[in-house]
């Protein structure tokens, strides 16, 4: 019961060092472009490039919003698989997302940390809204 | 006592709650963005002293105004709610220190700031909404 209840905290905390990290992430935007360039690169692959960041972070936040309402709305809050995976699926992101920043990787690779660390999450999350203000049952 | 209603607000409760776990990450990721700017940022004269020092004032403020928020929700008090949101005008004033008026401002600092201003927000928000329902129903 100890564990089940310190999984709420450990919860927001990182989906706001996941937020925090991603807020970053639009400020610095033009560096990691340019790692996925090749070395001459034109006006047009720089602009696309940058849209599809740019596309890519803005799901990420209203995935965010999603999750933070299915969270403090009590949908999800006391569902420890939903908050296990959550965990796991943000903290991951957090590690990825420090050494992308750091390490200025490919921005390809945000598109696999975008799929699993995001957009999974927010599946699960709505699967488990729709189960709750739905069929009045959670998982 | 029978029959009477609840009035505690749920939402501000965890608020309240999530609010004093993330001011424990701020207040940790402040001292160490003062580390990391000192190490590499030349502080011109005491500016660091002061801004030592406002952190810990900040920390102060917001621990009690958590603790006497939380307990005057919990026990339907006016005064405490008051106090609370008096405590809060404070604690705004000194992120908005951090955000704007500290020596060296980083994007860390203005995101860190940022987040906890927009839960504050919220807190002041559903505190008058919890203070309103309580003084509309005790006789003082």
């Amino acid at each position: 019961m100890k564990a089940f209840k310190s999984l709420i905290p450990a919860r927001f905390l990182v989906l706001v060092a996941h937020l925090v990290i991603v807020i970053t992430m639009f400020w610095s935007l033009d560096q990691n472009i340019q790692a996925c360039l090749p070395v001459s690169y034109t006006t047009d692959q720089y602009s696309s490039q940058r849209t599809l960041l740019i596309v890519l972070l803005s799901i990420t936040l209203g995935m965010f919003l999603l999750e933070l309402i299915g969270f403090v709305g009590g949908f999800s809050m006391f569902n420890s698989t939903q908050s296990l995976l959550s965990i796991g699926a943000h903290a991951g992101a957090c590690v990825a997302l420090s050494f992308y920043l750091f390490d200025q990787w490919d921005c390809g690779l945000y598109g696999y940390i975008f799929g699993f660390c995001s957009v999974l999450p927010a599946v699960t999350e709505t699967t488990v809204i729709i189960s709750v203000a739905a069929f009045k049952r959670g998982f | 006592m029978q029959g009477k209603a609840v009035l505690s607000s749920l939402t501000l409760e965890i608020f309240f709650t999530l609010n004093a776990y993330y001011f424990a990450l701020f207040w940790l990721l402040e001292i160490l963005l003062f580390v990391y700017k000192a190490e590499i940022l030349p502080y011109p004269g005491t500016n660091i002293a002061l801004d030592i020092v406002l952190i810990f004032v900040l920390a102060a403020i917001e621990v009690l105004r958590i603790f006497i928020g939380s307990k005057g929700n919990l026990t339907e008090h006016s005064l405490s709610t008051i106090i609370s949101l008096v405590f809060l005008a404070c604690s705004v004033v000194l992120v908005i220190y951090f955000l704007l008026w500290q020596t060296y401002v980083m994007r860390a600092d203005v995101v860190l700031c940022g987040i906890l201003l927009s839960l504050q927000a919220v807190e002041f928000l559903f505190s008058v909404v919890a203070l309103c329902s309580f003084s509309r129903n005790t006789t003082l």
